[in-house]
């Protein structure tokens, strides 16, 4: 013991306390939340048995709704995309493309695969974007348009779709994603039947990869090969089901998927639309939102529903993983920056009093004192602070606790949606999510320290995820009828 | 030195007792999981074979294929476990109307019908722990705070139905205390189009527009009323006629919807042309820009006669603060214009 000076000694003991009281408020508020989605989650599956979809679908009054795709360099997935979006079962809807100045086939492919021919548009922004170059579309498909625009970067691309948007609501669809059939009616769903104006309605975000999809839909669901990507579905699970919904249910959502959310576009345009000051513009748009709606009209709902799904590819390698996990905490750290003055401010009641303070705690912070118990507690351990025992015991406790909380999302997925159908799924995801906190966690720790570690010197970078495109290629390429004119102007 | 923390010995069992905890608790989830999906497996081939067996299906009922003994041995069965065998059929009901009055009739026979009516308005028929077991969501029935899911599912079923009869019953949830059979309730009612039910559906149009953030919203109300026919629309005069700007621009919304309907040279059109003529006028003319863009817009769809000034004053408004636009176009002519 002569060796530690009484100042470390003390530091190292204030730093495990600090870990326990990370580890005691993280995992109770996630404990929290996991109980509170379970209850809803099950109520609303139950209900869906009664949901009024036929009649929204039926409904000449149930708005019309523009999805807007922005694309940059997505030449292997976008046309999958955009026939999952034009085959979206939805009264009155309308399909934008935005090809953020790919430098890839994106545009080419795109033209050759819905045969679109130059339009002569005029474009005249509200929000401020960089140049249209050019419109193409099809006579035949009139609920698309594609926009072929100067390089500005996401926000910059889907604030030219929002632009164009002449409908009261519009989807923010990522360029690798599928949408589900009634993604869009179970998105409208809250908004319309909620006596609240509701402004955003998000949905959940599934992985897409191991299972199969046929002319812009999953036609088979089944789970990846590689354990990386396994992994990664068990962490999207506990993420939508028990993290967003929950928070959902307190009132205090902060991040709302922007591979699949509806906004209202009267309130995007109060605030300004898209913003450029984070790279993660989903989050940031919500908090935004939160703040306009707490500011002047403190009646705005937000409502998440856990069944409008659509499918991601999620990375298959440890860069791709790197990059991905780097910016989310890049731009949370951000956007915790920029919406610092809504923290422990009463006014902006659940976001404000708890909701960003446990992201700044937790998600944030943590981060770092995670990383750094990695380094310490065996450190405390050397120094004779820490019994042996104590040590083993509270390493297999926050190991025990994680694969707790993920199991949990599987019983949650089991017991309400149940998209996995062959028991062997089941059981792989139940030992994925066992696993999830033998190595993955701490990969995924040390991506989001590098991520923390580019804020602080100031990184402003988006970072691209190179998706294969592999689940999402594999279907024929002609249009369904459906989808070439079905929906449009009903 | 002295720790800040209560004693090495308190702190050890602490942590092994919530570690042995969570890895129960974690193990108790996953075989729960497990368990659950062999229920349900099993349950699904179980419900399949005995659907095969009574001859529930769209094709055998369409036939008439159920006898007098399948009707005895189907009315041996408990309440939850008919219900089950027929909710797949009931949610057909809205694709093959004639699927719907065949089942109709079964429900009749079985006493569903008026098994989901007294539901509706609260009296639950008892059932033993044992029956409710042998379907999933069975004990629902045991927990009073769920009920309102199964008076939700009867709306719905009579609804589905068509079943015309049920209309008061139904116009009596929509002032249920949950809102989730409220708005079944007003589906379902929107689905029989029943007359002498639209007093109700306006008397809860004039409660949402004075309430704030309970019951049932504006818009499922306005897309319920605008189901009904065109012969219906006198009864929209009081709302036309409301002090709350809301309820007159969803009045002429839902006349609208209604006329969209209607061939304009048919008999109804006529005579509503002539009623609302001027009513249409008066709200055209209304002090709320939103009443003003709404009224305008209905006139000029419905060519009515109202003045060219006033229209264009409320289609101005309508651009101002567009409602509801139209689905857009991205054809050249639309943007270009």
């Amino acid at each position: 013991m002569d060796m530690w000076g009484p100042y470390f000694e003390h530091a190292l003991v204030f730093f495990n306390l600090l870990i326990l009281s990370y580890f005691v408020v993280g995992n109770g508020v996630y404990t929290g939340l996991m109980v509170m989605s379970l209850r809803a989650i099950w109520l609303h599956s139950r209900r869906s048995a009664y949901q009024g979809l036929a009649e929204l679908r039926a409904s000449s009054l149930t708005p019309a709704v523009t999805i807007i795709v922005p694309a940059w360099n997505e030449e292997r997935i976008i046309v999958e995309t955009v026939r999952s979006a034009l085959a979206v079962d939805y009264p009155r809807f309308s399909v934008i493309v935005v090809d953020d100045g790919s430098t890839d086939s994106t545009l080419k492919r795109l033209a050759t695969a819905f045969r679109l021919v130059p339009a002569e548009l005029e474009y005249h922004p509200v929000l401020p974007t960089s140049p249209a170059r050019s419109f193409y579309w099809n006579p035949h498909i009139p609920h698309l348009l594609v926009v072929h625009k100067e390089r500005g970067g996401k926000p910059d691309a889907l604030n030219t779709g929002i632009n164009l948007c002449r409908t009261p609501y519009f989807c923010c669809l990522d360029a690798d994603c599928i949408l589900e059939r009634e993604a869009l009616l179970r998105l409208m769903d809250p908004i319309l039947n909620s006596p609240r104006e509701i402004i955003v309605s998000g949905g959940i975000v599934r992985i897409i990869n191991g299972s199969i999809g046929s002319n812009g839909q999953i036609v088979k669901v089944g789970l990846p090969r590689t354990s990386l990507e396994r992994f990664q579905v068990v962490e999207y699970l506990r993420s939508f089901l028990t993290g967003r919904n929950g928070w959902s249910l307190l009132g205090g959502t902060v991040i709302v998927s922007g591979a699949l959310a509806l906004f209202q576009h009267k309130a995007v345009m109060e605030v300004g639309g898209f913003s450029a000051d984070t790279v993660t513009e989903d989050m940031d748009l919500i908090i935004t939102l939160r703040h306009w709606a707490a500011d002047n009209r403190a009646d705005a709902g937000f409502a998440f529903t856990s069944d409008p799904v659509c499918w991601t590819e999620c990375p298959a390698t440890f860069s791709m993983l790197n990059r991905q996990r780097r910016r989310w905490q890049l731009g949370l750290c951000q956007s915790l920056r920029k919406h610092r003055a809504m923290l422990f401010r009463r006014r902006y009641g659940m976001v404000g009093l708890f909701s960003l303070p446990f992201h700044l705690y937790v998600e944030a912070l943590g981060t770092i004192v995670e990383f750094l118990g990695y380094l310490l507690v065996p450190l405390s351990f050397f120094g004779g602070l820490i019994s042996p025992a104590l040590l083993i015991l509270f390493i297999l406790l926050g190991l025990a606790y994680g694969g707790f909380l993920s199991v949990g999302a599987v019983l949650l997925e089991e017991m309400t949606y149940r998209r996995y159908p062959r028991p062997r799924d089941l059981l792989v995801l139940l030992a994925y999510a066992m696993l999830e906190n033998v190595g993955y966690r701490q990969l995924i720790l040390f991506f989001r320290v590098q991520g923390i570690l580019k804020f602080l010197v100031g990184s402003h970078r988006w970072e691209k995820v190179i998706h294969e495109g592999q689940a999402l290629s594999s279907g024929p390429t002609e249009l369904t009828p459906a989808a070439a004119h079905g929906n449009q102007g009903r | 030195m002295v720790l800040p923390i209560p004693s090495l010995s308190f702190l050890t069992s602490l942590a092994r007792s919530v570690l042995a905890t969570v890895t129960l608790g974690t193990l108790a989830v996953a075989a729960v999981a497990m368990v659950r999906r062999w229920h349900h497996d099993r349950f699904d081939h179980r419900v399949k074979n005995l659907r095969h067996y009574y001859g529930l299906t769209p094709s055998g009922l369409l036939q008439g294929k159920y006898s007098p003994q399948c009707l005895a041995r189907l009315r041996a069965l408990p309440l939850p476990t008919l219900e089950f065998l027929l909710e797949p059929l009931l949610l057909k009901c809205s694709s093959a109307p004639p699927l719907a009055a065949v089942l109709q009739g079964l429900c009749l026979e079985l006493g569903l019908i008026d098994a989901w009516q007294r539901r509706l308005l609260g009296q639950f028929t008892p059932v033993s722990l044992r029956e409710a077991l042998t379907i999933p969501d069975g004990l629902l029935h045991f927990v009073s705070r769920l009920h309102f899911l199964l008076r939700a599912r009867s709306a719905r079923n009579l609804g589905l139905l068509r079943h015309q009869a049920s209309w008061p019953i139904l116009a009596q949830a929509l002032d249920d205390p949950h809102v989730d059979v409220q708005q079944v309730a007003l589906r379902s009612l929107a689905g029989l189009r029943e007359a002498s039910s639209v007093p109700a559906l306006l008397g809860q149009m004039d409660k949402a527009v004075s309430r704030n953030r309970a019951g049932l919203s504006l818009h499922s109300l306005k897309a319920s009323l605008a189901k009904f026919p065109l012969s219906q629309a006198m009864q929209l005069l009081p709302a036309m006629r409301h002090p709350d700007p809301q309820a007159r621009g969803a009045a002429a919304e839902i006349l609208r919807e209604m006329a969209k309907r209607e061939p304009v040279g048919a008999p109804a059109f006529s005579q509503f042309k002539s009623v609302f003529d001027g009513e249409l006028a008066r709200l055209a003319s209304d002090a709320d820009p939103g009443v003003r863009a709404i009224a305008a817009e209905v006139a000029a769809h419905l060519d009515f006669a109202v003045p060219g000034s006033v229209v264009r004053q409320g289609l101005a408004d309508a651009l101002k603060a567009p409602r509801q636009p139209e689905p857009a176009s991205h054809g050249p002519s639309t943007l270009a214009a």
